[in-house]
Parts: structure tokens; sequence; C-alpha cells
């Protein structure tokens, strides 16, 4: 039986193919259309998913990620709770309501027609954190778990406990609008001047160069927090219920100013709020994840939901031992809710069994995306001209590990797209994590983007502990840990009053580029299983230099979606001072390659985030 | 010669289907390229220039006949200058023209739903507010003296046919 998950209309749309609970495909619409966080019908992912699972069987079903007239009650009761405010709000919001999203089946039957698709005569509509708890609970490794959903909001909840046993998933508590981890985190993203639903990434990656100032003041005016980690947000001083932007004056006035404007300068208030901010989101996690293991009595959890790709605070979680063990859904925003949406109609309506093993995830280490074969690749080379050299199977890692350890910077792209926030290492851009300047270069020449954004550590699962203090895999890059203290190199206690670009610049470990302020990383483990080459790659750089580390981050430039084809990868190598470029067997040397001759400026092509 | 690179580059694409059915789904890098220089985007847009003349043409004959000669003019001349210039510059010239046709299509609708929307928020939203509750503090935005916030649900014995309605 073939079931279609969708996810669409609000931000990050995606679609996801299984085949008798079995995850054929999945992938973002954003890979395919280029616009980053894309919410318009994934018709290109569909056709993807499609195609990957053969176009000689009919779908079974659609599954659609929410119950879109439960939402729209929810928008609608809002604004009669806030009436005659929130005028501005309300007429930007409804016509989109009333001409697509009150059709979803009606949308998505024409949206398939225009794919040449048939559409299924079944349309299934699970709730939103029904989709994300799914998403966390039927891939996972655990036979049983607690599954705790953090997220913005769906319909009316925002944050769920719920508890899986087999192939049942029950929620059993919800948070509701408009008091949600997700809002509350996004709002001091907005007000530090980044950018809602992308830019809470900074906000965390800011938090390690702050001070908690104002986290007694969070919790004594902004919110009410109980120690079973639910909480009310006191909205006068939020503006999202009856405006258009997330905070108001008032809350201007509380944290000393108003909200700092985009790419104007960080000043030590932002660090301060980001670090403060990041205090409390632990804080509620941990008394949420404690409550959930009283109230379900399970050894293990399941996360996901926006606030799950949080992944100091999963550490930290990971550290405290409420768990046994945690397993985060590595596609844990909204477009794993098109996943989660498929699978909780196999599983929990559809009443299939479910047998996990209690090691090993469903996931396929999220490589669920298009690749690309050699042939074509090569095709695509030579029909433009472009330089490249063939390697092979044997030779891949280490002529790769040799140019990163001479100090290059490589665009990786090979393999089957990551579905998920992250790339793991197959739309990769990697690079030497023991040069102490890497952190900037890659910053500010590759990814064009803010100088104090950490870069990860990719390292072989099985030398993770020579590094990191970790007693686990981390494939799916969603939990920090502290480097080792052997390696470290102290604080000079000055670092407060550095400016930012120094204290980046001042080497904290041996493995500087990847370390981040704190002594933290953002760790990846690697294994041959899930991805053999990226981990050959790993292990020649391990023979060559003693590091089983290089650095990863996503091939990408800054307000780019991550790139999907050798097309996209090609050109984004050409855009940015990168030195080399793997596709599948091929290596394009920046040398090699004639001219690149844009008209445009390519910079604008791109919103930054 | 041009027509042998084309004939060339559909092979190349079609085989490209045949070879990689999944990777030219999500990238068919032959496609672009052999659209642009077969011309097929710019003969689709021409085509669809013209069933815009035959309809703007149609209407012009109606108001000439049965309303106003002068008026009718005006249309004959916006439906030909913009027949004429979908001819000469389908990619060019004519998508400020669609873009604009666009613009004015999205200002109306504006107009219209700021016209219908907002009488019924300040006719409806605003005195449920004000009168039926009271103006007072809803359930929503309330603060309860309570020991937690999590509201309990009901354990899930949903059919499947409550996956199938949309609340």
């Amino acid at each position: 039986m073939r079931l279609l998950g969708i996810s669409a209309y609000y931000h990050d749309s995606a679609a996801c193919l299984i085949d008798d609970g079995n995850i054929v495909a999945a992938a973002q619409e954003e890979r395919f259309t280029r616009i980053k966080q894309d919410h318009s019908f994934p018709a290109r992912a569909v056709k993807y998913c499609l195609a990957e699972g053969g176009l000689d069987r009919p779908l079974d079903g659609v599954v659609f990620y929410d119950k879109p007239l439960l939402k729209f009650h929810r928008i609608m009761e809002t604004y009669l709770n806030v009436a005659p405010k929130g005028l501005t709000s309300y007429l930007k919001a409804t016509p989109l309501w009333l001409r697509k999203k009150l059709w979803i089946p009606a949308e998505i039957e024409d949206a398939l027609k225009g794919i040449g698709v048939d559409a299924p005569a079944k349309f299934y509509f699970p709730e939103h954190h029904e989709s994300h708890a799914a998403s966390a609970f039927y891939p996972s490794p655990f036979q049983e778990a607690a599954i705790l959903t953090v997220d913005g909001v769906g319909e009316w909840a925002t944050s769920t406990i719920s508890v899986g046993e087999g192939n049942k998933l029950n929620i059993l508590r919800e948070l509701r609008f408009p008091h949600s981890i997700g809002l509350l985190y996004s709002a001091f993203t907005y007000f530090t001047g980044f950018r809602v639903n992308s830019g809470e990434y900074k906000l965390m990656g800011l938090a390690p160069y702050g001070r908690p100032e104002y986290t007694d003041l969070i919790l004594d005016k902004v919110i009410e927090l109980k120690d079973d980690g639910s909480f009310r947000m006191n909205m006068e001083y939020f503006g999202y219920a009856d405006g258009l932007t997330m905070t108001n004056d008032k809350f201007a006035d509380l944290f000393g100013g108003p909200a700092r404007t985009a790419e104007s300068p960080i000043t030590r208030r932002e660090m301060d709020i980001a670090r403060s901010i990041q205090d409390v989101t632990e804080k509620i996690v941990m008394g949420m994840a404690r409550h959930a293991r009283e109230i379900t009595g399970k050894r293990f959890l399941c996360l996901a939901g926006g606030v799950a790709l949080n992944c100091v605070a999963n550490g930290k979680l990971l550290r405290e031992g409420i768990f046994d063990d945690i397993w985060i859904q590595p596609a844990a925003g909204d477009a794993g809710g098109a996943l989660g949406a498929a699978l909780t109609v196999w599983f929990n309506a559809l009443d299939n069994p479910r047998q996990a093993d209690g090691v090993n995830d469903f996931m396929q280490g999220a490589y669920l995306g298009p690749e690309f074969p050699d042939e074509l690749v090569e095709e695509y080379l030579t029909k433009h001209g472009y330089g490249f050299e063939k390697l092979t199977d044997d030779n891949w890692g280490e002529r790769l590990a040799g140019l990163i350890d001479e100090g290059n910077v490589l665009g990786l792209h090979h393999g089957r797209m990551e579905f998920g926030p992250r790339a793991l290492g197959n739309r990769s851009i990697v690079g030497d994590p023991r040069s102490p300047k890497m952190q900037s270069v890659m910053n500010l020449k590759i990814k064009y983007r803010e100088s104090f954004r950490p870069f990860a550590p990719a390292c072989l699962a099985e030398r993770a502990p020579d590094y990191f203090e970790i007693d686990r895999a981390s494939p799916y890059m969603l939990l920090v840990a502290p480097v080792k203290e052997d390696r470290r190199i102290p604080l000079q206690g000055d670092e407060d009053d550095l400016p930012l670009v120094e204290w980046v610049n001042r080497p904290r470990s041996d493995i500087p580029a990847i370390t981040h302020v704190d002594h933290s990383a953002r760790v990846q483990t690697v294994s041959d299983k899930t991805n053999p080459r990226f981990s050959a790659l790993i292990k020649a750089f391990y023979q060559r230099t003693g590091f089983a580390i290089v650095i990863n981050t996503s091939f990408n430039v800054r307000g780019e979606p991550i790139v999907c084809t050798p097309e996209d990868a090609y050109r984004c190598f050409m855009r940015t001072e990168m030195d080399y470029l793997v596709l599948g067997s091929y290596l394009l040397a920046k040398t090699a390659q004639p001219d690149w001759d844009e008209n445009a400026d390519w910079r604008s092509e791109f919103a930054l985030d | 010669m041009v027509e042998a690179v084309l004939k060339q580059e559909e092979e190349l694409m079609s085989t490209q289907q045949e070879r990689f059915p999944v990777a030219a789904t999500a990238w068919d890098f032959a496609k672009s390229t052999q659209d642009d220089k077969s011309g097929g985007v710019a003969n689709r847009k021409r085509l669809i220039a013209l069933f815009q003349l035959i309809i703007g043409a149609s209407i012009g004959f109606a108001i000439f006949h049965y309303w106003s000669q002068t008026l009718a003019y005006v249309v004959w001349g916006i439906a030909g200058t913009t027949g004429l210039v979908a001819f000469i510059s389908p990619l060019g010239a004519y998508r400020y023209i669609e873009k604009a046709v666009g613009g004015l299509g999205w200002l109306l609708g504006t107009i219209m739903g700021v016209l219908l929307l907002v009488p019924l928020y300040f006719l409806f939203f605003a005195p449920i507010r004000l009168f039926s509750r009271g103006g007072k503090k809803n359930a929503i935005f309330a603060k309860p003296q309570t020991d937690s916030f999590w509201v309990t649900r009901e354990v899930n014995t949903e059919s499947r046919s409550t996956y199938e309605t949309q609340y």
C-alpha cells in the first residue's frame, strides 16, 4: 500500500512516499524550486517521490499533515478574542484561507493532476502534533517510548506529550495556543534581529557569547513556568495574536529598547538575551521531559517539532539522564510532518504491525532524496566543458582527505540528498577542523554568513569519544556535546570584552574550527553503515592526520536552500571561494574551470535569512 | 545546423529520461536549454496572446454594435497592441505587460478583499468580542490559578474515519 504524505501552505513544504510502512523517499520542495522554506504545494517533491517509488502502481492515499478546519477555527477564535485589534493580521490571513487553505483536498487533486498523477480516493488528515509525534516515534529504534513534540503551533496544540507502544500512539497532554515554546523562542529571534522560522539557529549559536542577565526577568514577567514544564506566556508582551510582529512596544521597554534591526551590529544586549532565552528554553524542555517520564513511565524519549532542532537543549536533555536514551527526528520541523502524517495513517489508523529492534532506526541515515548517477554527471560536465578528474572507489577518500589536509575547502555532492535541515555528508561543504582561521574563512568567503556562527564536526562514530564527551551515536547532528577537557585551550577571562570577530578567531581547542566559544560542538557521528563514502573520507583523513574529524556545513550560501542537483552544486561552487567540488566520482578543481560569468548580482537571488 | 543540434539534444533528453527516470525527474539539464532554444516557451506565450487577441476583438465587436464605438476602438487598440508585442517579443516586452496585468489583478483583489472583509470584522468579530464576552479577558488570554497548564487529552480511540475528516 502506497501513501503519500504532504506538508504544505505554511512553511517548509515537503512530500514523502511510504510503501507498506517503509520510507521510500522524502524531500523538501525548497530543494527543487530553490526558494528557501518554500510553502507552496510540493509538486516537484511529490513528482520526485512518486518516481522514486515507481510510477507503475497507483497511490492508495494522500495524507495531509494537519486538520485545516481545526486550524481555521483556532485562527477565527483568536480574532474573536482580540477584535477590534488584529485587523491587519486578519486581512492578511483570511483571503489565503478562503482561496486555498479551506479547500485542501481540491488543491491537492488539482496539483496532482497538474503533474499527471491520478488522485487517490482516500484523503487523510491527522492532527499537526500527531504528525510530529509520529515522525519521532515510528522511525525510532524504540518499541515503546514517551514522545515530546515542541513546536510553534498546529491546530490548538503547541506542545504535546504522547506515549507510543508498538504501532499505537496516543497524545496524553497538550499545551495550547497562544502559549508556545516555539513562538516564545521565535519572538526572541525576531527581537534580536534574526528572521523568524530560520534565524532560530543563529540565536542558539549566539547564546554562548552571552550571560544569562535576563533569565530571571523572563521568568518573572514574560512567562509563568511550572515544575512540570507547562507554562503560560504573558500576552501583554507579544504581538503575534493580534498583530503582524512577534513582540510589541511593552516587550521592547522590558528589554531596554527597540528590537535590533536585521544586519545591524550585534551588541552585548543581543548576546545576553540569546543566552537567557536559551536557558529558559532548556528549563522548559527539562521540565516537560521529566513530566513525560513521570506520566508515561517509559525509559526512552522521542522528540520532534521545530524546537527539537535546538541541539543544545537536546544535548543537555541527554546528559540530565531523565531518559535512558533519546531519539530526535532529523526532519523535526514541518517538513517531517509529511513523513509522520503518512506513518500515523499506516500504523495508527490502519493498524499495521510495527517492530523496532531497540538499536537501529528506520530513517536510512535521512538519505531519502534524489541521487544522480555518475554517467549523468559526466554527460553534464562534458556537455559544458567543465574540467574534471575521475576518481575510483579506491582513491576517492584518500584523494579528498589529502586536499582537505592541504587546507582546501571542498563541496561534496554524492549519493541521496538528505531529508531535513541538516547536510549530513552528501550535500556538504567540508574542511580542516584543525585550522584556527577556518571558521572565519568559511563563514565569510564561502557561506557569506555571520562570522560568529559555529561549524559542526563530522566524526567517525567509533572515534567520537576521543574528542567529545558523548557516549552514543549522533548521526543527525542533533546533539551538542562538550569537547573533551584535555583538548581544550582554557579561556583567558577577557573574552567578554573582546569584539565578536576577535573572540571567534581565538583558538579554543586543537580542533578550533568546530569548537564553539563555550567549548561545545554540534556533533555528527558517521558510520560505514549509513554513509560508507563519507566515512571513507574521514577515515582517510584520520590515517593521514591523526584526526578523525572534518568540518561539515551545508552546501549552500546564506539564504539559499541546500543544493539538490549537480547543476546547483556547480553554480554554488563557482560563486564562492570553494577550492574543489566533488560530484559523485568526479573531482573538479576551481582552477580547471572555465570563467564563470554572471550578469546579475547573484546574492540578490536569495533573501537573507 | 540548428535543427541538428536540437534533434541531438532532444535525443539526449529522451534517453536521459529512459536511462535515469528518477534522476531526470529531479534534474533534467537538457530540458531547460532545449525549451529555450526551440522557442517552446515563446511559442506558448504567442498562442496565449492569440487567444487573448481573439477574445479582445470579440468584446470590441460587441461593444461597437451595442454600446460605444469609441470604447470599442480603445478595446481593439489594447488587444491589438498586446497581441503585436506578444508576437514580436514574447519573452521580453510581453512579460512586462503580463506582470503589469498580474499586478493590477492583485491590486483589485486586495481592494475587493479589504472592502468585503473589513465590514465583516467590525460588524461580526468586534461586536461578539465586545458584547457577548463583555470585553473581558477570555479563555485564550486568561491566567488561571493552577498547578499545571497541561491539558489532559482523552485516550485516542479514534477510528479510521476520524482521520478522514478535516476537523
